[in-house]
């Protein structure tokens, strides 16, 4: 393999402090961190196929294709709630959607 | 004879519970025939197992509790002492039952009136019946019950209920005393059985007679609490806070003379230490001159009535104290007739006068209530040992019994006791003359016109007035039954000196000498138309002079113990109360609470809804996860 394992896993740290981090800062967006959120899990999916090929086995590529499936999906309804959300306060500024707070 | 000592104490039981169930359904005459008639068949259960008497027998009834060596049958003893009282007591009990009737008609709470009259007895016959000390303890604390329960009768008013507390308080103070004695008897003999235990005594292995005295002093501990006796006597006139016919029968059948009884069924076991003897008879003789000194003073005439009780009972223990058990019944029996009659005329007094009670306020109520003033004259003759009466020879074979021990101290409490007769026949005449003779109008009543010839009396039941005539006549000729009760109960004799028929003659005419010298004395300070009988009257109206208000004031013992035991009582539960309970436990909890309380509210202020503080501290929390795992890795 031309790209030695730990290449890979620090490139994948880099990846998900990256989307952390853009969940963490970017909150005036909802579509934002939701963007952050696919960053960190494609930092995941990353790890995964970088250990299947590592130890030449399939399972972590059948997972990366799981986190695929099931990113859409997520993505889908996610962006369906973002519309849902925009329509009721007409903002998607996280911070403004605090109805669950204590009190 | 077992089918007659079981129906003498189950008849009044039966007939007190089948009341309590079913009384509020029957008509009121039915329950009031019920309540007499139990008794009376229990009398006559009596009369029964009098003629098939012929010596001390124990009869068992059947088990009640076992195990191992522990063992309390349900067990009767019928001996000549047993015999007497309960006589006595059925039938003295059986003319109260009949005087309740009257007194008691237009009462609301006949039902549980005459239901715990009939406890009241039943519990008392299974006292002095019990063979063991276990079931005396079970009659002896029924009685305490149901005199709680009926001194407190008017609980509506709460004077009334407090002095049913304080029967109840102060008499259970003595029953520790006895219970202790129970219970270390039984480790020291290993048996309840009173027969057995007074046949072991201090030959017993391993008994010593201080033993014997600290089990003696524990009885007479408890004696002193039924009985009344010095220093425990400060229920008892508080005690006339209940309807007379139950005063009747606590001071003359039912309650207080238990005490005595006691000390005379154990007398074989704790006579034989001298230093219980002579207690039990100090203890007496202070207590009858107490009694005697305060009965001088009051002015209540139930109130008289329950000292001049405490001064009796007084003799009786002095009897026992000399050893003379047969002098020691006889004056119990004589003093149950005569203090009977006392009681229930005074209630019928008391009724007429539409519940008066002061002495001062009444007389010449002998024309007035004629039925009434015969057979209390007759009791107060009696109660002051006027010779031919019942009263005289009772109080008289005490007398001589203390003068035949000799010595120094029993000749001391010998003079005491005499002194106490002369006070005795003052106090009695006093309230004879107050009671029951003229009032010379005096210028003050003249003025006033009708009230000169004294309070209006309205009429009795006639049922009422009935009853007082067996009592009177009993009173009067007991005197005559102590030859044969002599006889009758010489084996229950202690060590009691014998004495010269010439001494003893003697002895009765110096009685006679005391008792004309206390006539004399109350005559010219009470008899009519003396000069200091009005002068007396009113005197009465003035706030009373210093040591009239010690006597009446029963010596302020109840100020002295309101001082060392309540009064620090109180202060300690206030203490505990409000500094202890209230300070220290509940607001340290309360501040516990209070503190959880802020610190949540604190920590609620992280659950401010923000999204980002929550990804935040997700974020932050993991990294400190991994970062701690990385740390213990590397």
């Amino acid at each position: 393999m031309i790209v030695p394992l730990s290449h890979l896993l620090v490139f994948a740290s880099v990846l998900f402090a990256l989307g952390v981090i853009c969940v963490l800062i970017w909150r005036t967006n909802v579509i934002m961190v939701l963007i952050g959120i696919e960053i960190m899990l494609n930092a995941a999916m990353l790890v995964f196929v970088a250990g299947s090929y590592q130890w030449g086995r399939a399972d972590g590529q059948v997972f990366a294709l799981m986190i695929i499936a099931m990113t859409s999906a997520e993505v889908s309804l996610a962006l369906a709630m973002v519309v849902y959300l925009h329509r009721r306060k007409n903002t998607v500024n996280v911070d403004e959607f605090r109805q669950l707070r204590d009190r | 004879m077992k089918t007659a000592l079981a129906l003498i104490i189950l008849l009044p039981l039966v007939g007190g519970i089948g009341n309590i169930l079913l009384g509020r359904l029957l008509p009121r005459r039915v329950v009031e025939v019920t309540a007499c008639s139990v008794i009376w068949l229990s009398f006559i259960a009596s009369l029964f197992a009098a003629g098939n008497y012929n010596g001390p027998a124990v009869v068992e009834m059947g088990p009640w509790l076992s195990s191992f060596t522990f063992s309390a049958p349900i067990s009767l003893s019928l001996d000549s002492l047993s015999l007497s009282l309960i006589l006595m007591i059925t039938f003295v009990c059986g003319l109260i039952h009949l005087y309740s009737i009257g007194y008691m008609a237009g009462d609301p709470g006949y039902v549980r009136f005459f239901a715990l009259l009939n406890l009241f007895t039943g519990a008392m016959l299974l006292l002095v019946l019990a063979e063991n000390m276990l079931l005396l303890y079970l009659g002896w604390e029924g009685v305490g019950f149901c005199s709680y329960a009926l001194i407190g009768f008017w609980y509506k008013e709460a004077e009334n209920a407090t002095a049913g507390r304080k029967a109840f308080i102060v008499t259970r103070i003595g029953d520790i005393g006895l219970a202790i004695a129970v219970v270390w008897m039984f480790k020291l003999f290993h048996t309840f059985s009173i027969t057995q235990l007074n046949q072991l005594g201090p030959s017993h292995p391993g008994v010593s007679m201080g033993l014997i005295t600290a089990l003696g002093l524990l009885l007479l501990l408890g004696a002193m609490g039924k009985s009344a006796q010095a220093p425990l006597m400060v229920w008892l006139p508080d005690a006339m806070a209940g309807p007379t016919p139950v005063s009747a029968q606590i001071h003359a059948a039912t309650m207080v003379t238990a005490g005595v009884y006691l000390l005379m069924r154990m007398f074989p076991l704790i006579g034989g230490s001298t230093v219980v003897v002579a207690a039990i008879a100090v203890t007496g003789t202070f207590t009858a001159f107490y009694g005697a000194t305060c009965a001088l003073a009051e002015r209540d005439l139930k109130r008289i009535l329950a000292y001049s009780t405490i001064s009796q009972i007084g003799y009786m223990m002095l009897a026992v104290g000399c050893g003379a058990v047969t002098a020691a019944t006889f004056h119990l029996i004589i003093h149950a007739f005569f203090k009977a009659l006392l009681f229930l005329s005074a209630g019928c007094v008391i009724n007429a006068l539409h519940h008066e009670q002061d002495i001062f306020r009444m007389g010449g109520l002998y024309r007035k209530l004629p039925w009434v003033f015969w057979p209390f004259l007759a009791g107060s003759l009696c109660l002051a040992g006027v010779p031919p009466t019942g009263g005289f020879f009772s109080k008289e074979s005490i007398l001589t019994a203390a003068w035949g021990k000799g010595g120094m101290f029993y000749g001391g409490l010998y003079l005491v006791g005499t002194f106490t007769v002369l006070l005795t026949v003052i106090y009695t005449l006093r309230m004879v003359f107050l009671v029951f003779g003229d009032r010379v109008p005096t210028l003050a009543s003249r003025l006033e016109g009708a009230k000169a010839s004294g309070p209006s009396v309205h009429a009795l039941p006639r049922i009422m007035e009935i009853i007082l005539i067996p009592l009177a006549l009993l009173a009067l000729v007991g005197g005559a039954a102590g030859g044969l009760l002599e006889y009758f109960l010489a084996s229950l004799n202690g060590s009691a000196g014998h004495v010269r028929l010439a001494t003893e003659e003697t002895l009765k005419g110096v009685a006679s000498l005391v008792v004309l010298a206390g006539m004399v004395i109350a005559w010219l300070y009470y008899g009519y138309g003396s000069q200091h009988r009005e002068v007396r009257i009113a005197g009465a109206e003035h706030p009373p002079t210093r040591l009239v208000a010690f006597l009446q004031a029963g010596w302020y013992f109840d100020r002295l113990y309101d001082w060392l035991f309540i009064r620090p009582f109180t202060w300690l539960a206030t203490i505990l109360w409000q500094r202890v309970d209230e300070g220290v436990i509940d607001d340290s909890l309360d501040w516990t609470a209070v503190q959880f309380g802020r610190t949540g509210q604190f920590l609620g202020r992280w659950g401010s809804g923000r999204i980002s503080v929550y990804m935040l501290s997700l974020v932050a929390g993991a990294t400190l996860m991994i970062g701690w795992f990385a740390w213990e890795v590397l």
